[in-house]
């Protein structure tokens, strides 16, 4: 992924990974690409944790996508173990530039129905990022003002809408 | 051989001004069994109900008020009705103008008989 | 933002003549917005939107079409409808955090603001208005806002500018359908209540009217009569009490108790019949958690406003009712007590509770 690109994506998705972390009540999240570079992270509390879990949560995400081939289905949805005090749940998440994994880890808290079901919101939101290229210029003047009229004058005629 | 958790919600959905029907596993807010309209979403309310149910059920018990038994969640737009059976709940979603007895009444029926399925030796 | 092209323009026109179902009637509305044409790109909103009920980018760019419009209930319909649709929506959580704001209800104001705060930290316009209720919630009884106090020119500083739509639609269109507002709401908002007799120093402070929420080049018929105006004139009287504020209701029955708690779980007034003052505040304090349970719910589920909760335990049952400012009201009873006449007392404590928050708040 090129650097003005995963800028742009980590910029995109602050606001929305920090809503699931709201919404879920979850503890960790950890957002990873699939070379286990960490794009974002919430709640670890030394570099070595965050290091150690990116690196596993890939090699995971790598794992478990090779099981699905060999057994012929399309990728699995979501991961999760169960401990006796914390959760941890693992996600492939699709961004408009690359899949990424989706950690987290959480504990009585919240649950993994709320993990999975705000998981979802995070996934719609994110499907519904604008796309981050930029947005095209305006040309001429006078060409711009002719076909803004021609565009009023086609829909909001009497036939408006209308097949031709 | 029936299924006690389809049986609950199969006929707690059949009751009039219910739009969804679901037993859920109060801890991990996840279905174990549901009967819902194709308009509603079964993670959603396993996920909201489940995790309603056991702060309130955390709260009833820490006030001294003993375990809880239901739950009933009032809105503009419709109720949400949950009945405790152990760690699991049974939950219906209910328009606002259902008779709200009567699915009181079948939820917790549900509840008593998903727990009388779970005792051991049944 | 920039201006399309004319090749953009000719293309969508070209499409929406062609197939008036066609998702080009909303980069097209949005160019005309730019240009200064609202009411073009309102009918082609509101056309379009009879073919995509449900698109959120549409009600989104209504909303705002509205709001531009000075239509701030229909702008409020449009943002409730974009939140039903996509909860996280930044421009209809910060749009709706306003309009409750205006309306007083500084509980949801402040619930809809925190989710926005939660997408875009840095918006100066969300955190001034968060910083306005947590002053206005933290003030004891001040006075009414002057017009060039600093509060004031806080909100004035919050005021939303034309917010961003984005430029994408979502993929996955949920299938609530869109409500549309049967008819356009006054200005200026409700003449004022008939507010309690109490001494002028406690005297209720007028709805919140947010400078912001004014357009800056509105007529001045429009603007909010001044505070003075809409003072009630009626004599000042002794505020009641909050130790004896339900003790109509608890007479006789198997009412156990009636409280009355603040946002935080703190007892306003009210407390719990042949049990010490402890266990009532165990119970404020412990159902906190559950109210933003319920609320959190009733968000998720798009149930609209949340009424109540009604829990039912071996030993007791509680009926709770959100009531002004936040607060509650929780109606405890004995587990033999009729479930309609539970709603009854809840009702009544409820309209005891509204009356003593509006004096206190």
């Amino acid at each position: 992924m090129r650097g003005a690109d995963l800028s742009k994506l980590v910029a995109a998705l602050r606001g929305p990974i920090e809503l699931f972390v709201h919404d879920a009540r979850v503890r960790i999240t950890l957002l990873v690409t699939g070379s286990g570079q960490v794009l974002a992270q919430h709640g670890f509390t030394s570099s070595y944790e965050v290091m150690n879990v990116a690196s596993l949560a890939a090699s995971a995400n790598a794992a478990s996508n090779a099981l699905a081939g060999l057994m012929r289905v399309d990728g699995w949805k979501h991961m999760h173990h169960a401990g006796s005090e914390q959760e941890i749940f693992l996600a492939p998440l699709r961004t408009p530039i690359e899949q990424l994994t989706l950690v987290v880890i959480f504990d009585s808290a919240s649950s993994l129905g709320l993990v999975q079901f705000f998981f979802g919101r995070l996934a719609q939101e994110i499907d519904a990022l604008p796309d981050l290229s930029g947005a095209r210029g305006s040309e001429d003047g006078v060409a711009f003002e002719r076909d803004l009229q021609r565009g009023l004058d086609r829909i909001f005629s009497p036939e408006g809408g209308s097949e031709a | 051989m029936s299924d006690p958790f389809r049986d609950a919600v199969r006929r707690l959905s059949h009751v009039p001004g219910v739009s969804g029907a679901m037993v859920v596993d109060a801890n991990a807010g996840v279905a174990v069994a549901e009967e819902l309209t194709p308009e509603v979403s079964g993670t959603a309310i396993g996920a909201l109900a489940g995790a309603l149910f056991s702060r309130t059920s955390q709260a009833s018990l820490m006030a001294g008020l003993g375990e809880l038994e239901t739950v009933q969640l009032g809105a503009d737009s419709g109720h949400v009705l949950i009945a405790g059976a152990g760690d699991l709940i049974v939950v219906a979603l209910v328009s606002d103008d259902a008779q709200i007895g009567r699915v009181r009444m079948e939820a917790q029926r549900a509840a008593v008989a998903l727990r009388a399925a779970m005792e051991p030796g049944t | 933002m920039k201006t399309p092209a004319p090749a953009d323009l000719h293309r969508w026109s070209e499409e929406l003549a062609r197939n008036p179902g066609s998702l080009a009637f909303l980069p097209l509305a949005r160019a005309y917005r730019r240009m200064g044409r609202r009411d073009l790109a309102l009918q082609l909103c509101l056309r379009g939107l009879e073919h995509h009920p449900t698109h959120v980018e549409a009600h989104a760019l209504l909303a705002l079409l509205y709001f531009e419009a000075g239509e701030r209930a229909r702008a409020a319909d449009e943002w409730a409808t974009v939140l039903r649709l996509k909860p996280g929506n930044f421009e209809a959580l910060r749009g709706m955090g306003f309009r409750h704001l205006e309306q007083g209800d500084m509980g949801k104001a402040r619930q809809h603001l925190e989710r926005a705060a939660l997408i875009r930290p840095d918006d100066a316009t969300v955190q001034e208005a968060l910083r306005l209720i947590r002053h206005r919630e933290s003030a004891p009884a001040p006075g009414p806002p002057v017009p060039h106090s600093p509060e004031r020119r806080a909100v004035q500083r919050a005021a939303p500018v034309a917010p961003p739509v984005q430029q994408r639609q979502a993929t996955t269109p949920p299938t609530v359908p869109a409500a549309r507002p049967a008819s356009r709401a006054p200005n200026l908002p409700p003449a004022a209540r008939a507010q309690p007799r109490i001494e002028p120093a406690a005297r209720p402070q007028p709805r919140f009217e947010p400078a912001w929420w004014v357009e800056p080049d509105a007529p001045a018929a429009v603007a909010p009569p001044a505070p003075a105006a809409r003072r009630s004139p009626e004599p000042a009287a002794a505020p009641p009490d909050p130790t004896t504020l339900f003790e109509s209701l608890l007479g006789a029955g198997p009412l156990l108790g009636v409280l009355l708690l603040d946002r935080r779980g703190l007892i306003l007034a009210g407390g719990l019949r042949e049990r010490d003052a402890s266990t009532a505040e165990e119970l404020g304090a412990n159902l906190g958690g559950a109210i933003d349970e319920a609320i959190r719910a009733v968000t998720h589920l798009e149930l609209g406003t949340w009424r109540g909760l009604t829990l039912e335990a071996k030993r007791a049952v509680l009926q709770i009712r959100p009531v002004g400012a936040g607060a509650l009201v929780v109606v405890v009873a004995e587990r033999s007590a009729p479930a309609g006449w539970i709603v009854r007392a809840a009702d009544h404590a409820a309209a005891l509770a509204d009356r003593f928050v509006e004096v206190y708040s």
